[in-house]
This record gives structure tokens, C-alpha cells and sequence, in this order.
């Protein structure tokens, strides 16, 4: 007899979602822990593709959890789903973020760059490339810039980006679209790709 | 690059993107394996969003990120309770206050101009159109200069026709020098002023028209009232309800208007 492991994506787990969020408004500690544990991939993901900033990153989604957490008896489950509200907070947390900034658009994307067998040729390759590669990416608009780093860099799904930005699945493709034609026009006569 | 490939490649990003596959025997594929421009442009973005999948976002520690969220919760202020404007008495007392002068506001009489109305006895009453005439002098339908404006002459009071038995024209009767019809006290200047007339023709209801032009309304009303008593006929309670309303004395304006309307003269 085999068993198959089942998982869950996170839209599935909405009604585990009001509960704690309905325990976690009466007091519940240990309930916004696992609140904070199941978004908090999702929030950093976003902050850190909208900022480009690694500290302000995580300001910026650990304050929208305060912010959360403090708004709770607010949160109407008639009205939206716990990670819809809850994004919607991480996006206006970063909306000010930027706006406290003289520069909205970040010089550079942190992001790693994984190798599978890295040599020293290798990892000279790789910091050109990912030099290269992060400053393009942090010159795309943001509505291009954020959809791009939480899908293929936070390996967040389609759906999942379409539910934290509060827009529809096809307008996220779009937009995945949009800026892979915009990177490939930008290095089509370089030879990086 | 022909016009298909102008298809295809408008398609490749957006396939890409969606992670769709490409199928072997699909005419995107047919298109891909004989046209070596579209092949190298699908292979770049294919690449391209290998490169970007390549990267790694940093994750936060899990413990470390937990802990200054509730950090940040515990330096969070106490809760301030808001008063409710119910509960406080001072807001309590002006709404109260605010609404006592929006009642009085309101119960204040506004005064109507009644001077277009026909002052002579055969033309005041249309019984026909009454009900029109009635809906006419309401206070809204007035513009409200004709409140301000004073009536442009001062009528002289008419002279009943003598009768057959009459031996003599009566004189005209004046009103006694210094007394202003407009003052307070009609009641008791009409009582004079009728007194000094007494034995003279001049009817109540010519006083009443005389009052009414003047803006005296009260004492208009008090005039109206006595030629009503005197003869009863729906002219004069016509004209009696108009200058009561006028006056502000609703309750017996409409007792007169519904006299009229029952036609039988109040």
C-alpha cells in the first residue's frame, strides 16, 4: 500500500489561516507564531524584490506582522482572506519604505547565485554574471521587478504571486513575460544569455 | 523574419513564463525545428529564466525573525480606549442643546406675502380654484424678496354703496393721525380706530384688505374675523384663513380653509 504524500499549496489553507488568526486575535500567541512561520517566506520574498535592501527587507515584513498583529480584532474574514489582508499590509509597508527613499528603484538585487559545481572559472563566471544579471534586474519596473525575483528566485508559484499581489494569475504571467522580454532585449547583443 | 515568426516570438515569452510545453507535433514546434532565428530565441529566454532560477533569495532565520516581531509587539504602546461622544456628558449636553434650537428653528413661522391676492370682494374667491389658490401661498412657493417688498401704494379703504334707505353718502373715514397700523396692539387700535368711525359704512373686511396690504396680518386677521362674524360668506373666510396664515395662526387658517372648502361659508 503506498501513501502519497499530499501538500497542500498555501490558498488551501485559508480556513487553518482564520482559525489562528481567530485565536491568535483572542490572545493566542503560539497561533501568530505559526501565522509568522507560514508567511513569513512570502513576506520577506516580496519586501526584499520591492526594496533591493536586505535589512530594510526584513523591517519592513517584520513590522507589517506588528502591524498585523496589532490590527487583528480589525481583520473582517467576511470582507478577505487572512493572506490577502495580511500582504496587502506588506505592500503598504513597502510603499512607505520607498517613498522615505530618494531613489525608489534598488541599484542592485542581494540575490545569490547557486552553482552546481563551482571551479575558480566557475565562480568568476558567476560574479560577472550575477553582477550583470542583478543590476538588469533592478532596472526593471517594479510591477515586472517583483513578479520576476518572487517566481524564479523565491520559487513562489504563479498563483501564490497572483494572491499576494492581489491581482489575477494571467495578469502575473504577463508580467513574467514582459520582463524576461525586457532582460533578453537588454542582453541580446552581449552575449550573456 | 516572416510573419510567423512574428507570432511565434510574441508567444515565447509569455510561454516561458507560464511554463507551458512546448508539444512535438504543435506547429510551434514544427515552426521552431525549421526556423533557426526562433530556436536560438527560445533557447535565450529558456536560459535566461535558468539564470534567474538560479538565484536564491536570502532567507531571514526563522528564530531571529520571530523573536524581533515580538519584540516589536511587546515595545508596542497599551491600547488607548477612545471615548465615545455618547458617554461624555459636555458633547452630550450641546447635541441636546443643538437640537433644541433646530426644533425652535423650525416651529418659527415664515411670512407669507398674501398682497397679490385680490382684495375685492368679487374677485377674491375662485371657488373653483381654491384648492390651487390654497397650495399657491404656501411659505416654499414664494420667492422670498416678496417677504421685503412693501406694497407699492397705500389703498384707500372702500365705501360700502349706499343703500336704498341711505339718506347720505358717508364720508370716507381716515385713520386718526399718529396711529401706526403697523404697530403692536391692533386689536385695541382697531377698537379705536372703529369707535372714531362709529355709525360710518366702513366695512370690517375693507379694514382686513386695508391690513393685509400694510403687512399687519395679525390685525388683518382680527379684521377679516369681525366682518366674518358680521356676515358669513366664503369670501371673507377666505380671506379671513389667508391672513390668519399669514399671521402665523396655522390652526385657525385651516379651520377657515376648510370652512371654504365645505362651501358652506364657515
Amino acid at each position: 500500500m503506498h501513501t502519497i504524500a499530499v501538500t497542500r499549496p498555501h490558498w488551501q489553507t485559508e480556513s487553518d489561516d482564520l482559525a489562528l488568526a481567530a485565536a491568535a486575535r483572542d490572545g493566542d500567541r503560539s497561533a501568530y507564531a505559526v501565522l509568522i512561520a507560514r508567511y513569513r517566506g512570502m513576506a520577506f520574498a516580496y519586501a526584499l524584490s520591492a526594496l533591493g535592501n536586505r535589512e530594510e527587507a526584513e523591517d519592513a515584513a517584520q513590522d507589517a506582522f506588528v502591524q498585523a498583529y496589532s490590527a487583528m480584532p480589525r481583520f473582517d474574514p467576511d470582507r478577505a482572506e487572512w493572506a490577502a489582508w495580511f500582504m496587502r499590509i506588506v505592500r503598504n509597508r513597502c510603499r512607505d519604505g520607498l517613498r522615505r527613499r530618494k531613489t525608489r528603484r534598488p541599484a542592485e538585487m542581494p540575490l545569490e547565485i547557486v552553482d552546481e559545481a563551482p571551479g575558480p572559472e566557475a565562480v568568476t563566471m558567476a560574479d560577472d554574471r550575477r553582477r550583470v544579471l542583478m543590476q538588469a534586474v533592478a532596472a526593471l519596473p517594479e510591477a515586472q521587478r517583483v513578479p520576476l525575483i518572487m517566481h524564479y528566485a523565491a520559487g513562489r508559484t504563479r498563483v501564490e504571486i497572483a494572491h499576494a499581489l492581489g491581482v489575477p494569475e494571467s495578469t502575473i504571467i504577463g508580467r513574467l513575460a514582459g520582463g524576461l522580454k525586457t532582460l533578453r532585449r537588454r542582453f541580446g547583443g552581449e552575449g550573456l544569455i | 523574419m516572416n510573419l510567423v515568426c512574428t507570432c511565434v516570438r510574441r508567444r515565447l515569452a509569455a510561454l516561458t513564463a507560464s511554463g507551458t510545453e512546448i508539444g512535438p507535433a504543435s506547429w510551434l514546434a514544427r515552426h521552431l525545428a525549421a526556423c533557426p532565428d526562433c530556436s536560438l530565441e527560445s533557447r535565450a529566454l529558456a536560459s535566461l529564466a535558468g539564470d534567474l532560477a538560479s538565484a536564491r533569495l536570502p532567507e531571514p532565520d526563522e528564530q531571529t525573525f520571530a523573536a524581533a516581531v515580538w519584540r516589536k509587539v511587546d515595545a508596542l504602546p497599551a491600547p488607548i480606549r477612545r471615548a465615545v461622544w455618547w458617554q461624555s456628558p459636555g458633547l452630550l449636553a450641546a447635541a441636546a442643546g443643538a437640537c433644541a434650537v433646530a426644533l425652535w428653528m423650525a416651529r418659527e413661522p415664515a411670512r407669507v406675502d398674501i398682497t397679490e391676492q385680490p382684495h375685492s370682494p368679487g374677485s377674491a374667491v375662485r371657488a373653483a380654484g381654491l384648492a390651487g389658490t390654497v397650495a399657491s401661498i404656501s411659505p416654499a412657493s414664494r420667492p422670498k424678496a416678496d417677504l421685503v417688498t412693501p406694497p407699492p401704494a397705500p389703498p384707500v379703504p372702500r365705501v360700502k354703496k349706499p343703500t336704498a334707505a341711505g339718506s347720505r353718502t358717508p364720508a370716507i373715514p381716515k385713520l386718526r393721525p399718529g396711529l401706526n397700523p403697523a404697530s403692536a396692539r391692533p386689536r385695541r387700535m382697531l377698537a379705536s380706530a372703529a369707535s372714531s368711525t362709529a355709525g360710518s359704512t366702513v366695512a370690517w373686511s375693507d379694514w382686513g384688505s386695508y391690513y393685509e396690504q400694510k403687512g399687519d396680518y395679525r390685525s388683518a386677521a382680527y379684521a377679516y374675523g369681525m366682518a366674518h362674524s358680521e356676515k358669513r360668506d366664503p369670501t371673507t373666510a377666505f380671506a379671513y384663513g389667508r391672513a390668519s396664515e399669514a399671521s402665523g395662526d396655522l390652526a385657525s387658517a385651516m379651520d377657515r380653509y376648510a370652512a371654504v372648502l365645505e362651501q358652506d361659508g364657515g
